[in-house]
């Protein structure tokens, strides 16, 4: 009995450390976000769609990675080591624990702590995103400027509740950007990699793949992500009203590009 | 064939330089008839003018109906999910 009992620690504690890399791959990230490195990358990009998928560039593409809801919404394994543009990396499986979501792959340099490639793919397995550097000049550089924070605040939480009464999108989600822009008043949402963008418009949007939208009042309300069509048109249709004034209270993010 | 004779013909254009009242008569009527003319000028005008602003305000208010295209939504989810890509 005691052997058993045993056992089933020496267990936990074998899964808990599984369930413990979400750390270290967050403070991998957010290294990452002070460093940049030189070199050329090719990114493919099948949602949202573009006139040529696959590309050559030189700036590594960005993912809005949400640390806090990164841990709660996916978990995170290390799936061994590769080689990408000639230097080690350590890959990242992260698997969302909700329907429907993207699975995606970081792979880390492994003495650097920066990605040097990511991938996005459907649940289905389809790749969606995918970037990697295929060559790297030189040593990472510091920058100078930091991302725009996504935002953790109960306060601003309730406001998008508010000003947006029967939204509903999947639990995951949780409100953590806000910008206003000649569209429109738009609000991101997160599961902690994957990202929604919500547009309350004077104008409608035509329909495509991974947009819904309906009229709200006066107001148009888009929804724009890579879920399932069914899951963005159901978020939708319970909205009731729109309401500006919760949204009042905040200064919109500056447009990161400015 | 009558000549008509240096000084009969100063004294002819002597009286013609001298106004009369049929002169008058004639000059007012004159200008009467291009204050009428101008008058059917400006309403047209102004229809005119009226019309052509109703059309452009009309094509302006059927544009705000259409919906932007799919690309406005695209390039916001762009932006959100973190640029570059």
């Amino acid at each position: 009995m005691k052997r058993f009992v045993l056992s089933l620690m020496v267990f936990g504690g074998l899964t808990a450390g599984f369930a413990h890399d979400a750390r270290p791959f967050v403070q991998h990230l957010r290294d990452g976000e002070r460093f940049q490195l030189h070199g050329e990358v090719e990114s493919s990009v099948y949602f949202p769609p573009r006139a040529e998928p696959t590309r050559r560039q030189r700036d590594f593409p960005r993912v809005e990675f949400v640390p806090w809801l990164l841990e709660r919404n996916f978990e995170v394994r290390e799936a061994g080591v590769e080689r990408i543009a000639g230097r080690q990396a350590v890959k990242y499986d992260l698997t969302p624990r909700h329907q429907g979501a993207s699975h995606w792959r970081v792979w880390i340099d492994a003495q650097w702590n920066v990605p040097l490639a990511i991938e996005e793919r459907t649940p289905q397995g389809e790749v969606v995103r995918r970037a990697a550097y295929q060559s790297i000049q030189g040593a990472p550089r510091r920058r100078l400027r930091g991302a725009a924070p996504r935002v953790n605040d109960d306060t601003f939480r309730r406001a998008v509740g508010d000003a947006l009464p029967g939204l509903k999108l999947p639990e995951a989600f949780e409100p953590v950007g806000y910008r206003v822009s000649e569209l429109g008043t738009e609000l991101m949402f997160s599961d902690g990699v994957n990202v929604v963008a919500l547009v309350i418009a004077p104008r409608a949007v035509r329909a495509g793949p991974g947009i819904a939208s309906r009229r709200v009042g006066r107001h148009h309300v888009w929804l724009v992500g890579n879920l399932p069509d069914a899951q963005l048109s159901t978020a939708l249709a319970g909205v009731r009203d729109v309401h500006f004034e919760p949204l009042g209270a905040f200064v919109p993010q500056q447009d990161r590009s400015r | 064939m009558k000549h008509t004779r240096p000084d009969e013909l100063d004294e002819l254009f002597a009286q013609a330089r001298v106004l009369t009242v049929q002169d008058d008569a004639a000059a007012e009527q004159a200008v009467q008839a291009w204050r009428r003319s101008r008058r059917r000028v400006w309403p047209a005008r102004l229809l005119l003018t009226t019309a052509v602003a109703a059309v452009i305000g009309g094509l302006l208010l059927i544009q705000q109906d259409q919906p932007l295209p799919t690309s406005a939504a695209y390039d916001v989810y762009r932006q959100a999910s973190g640029g570059s890509w």
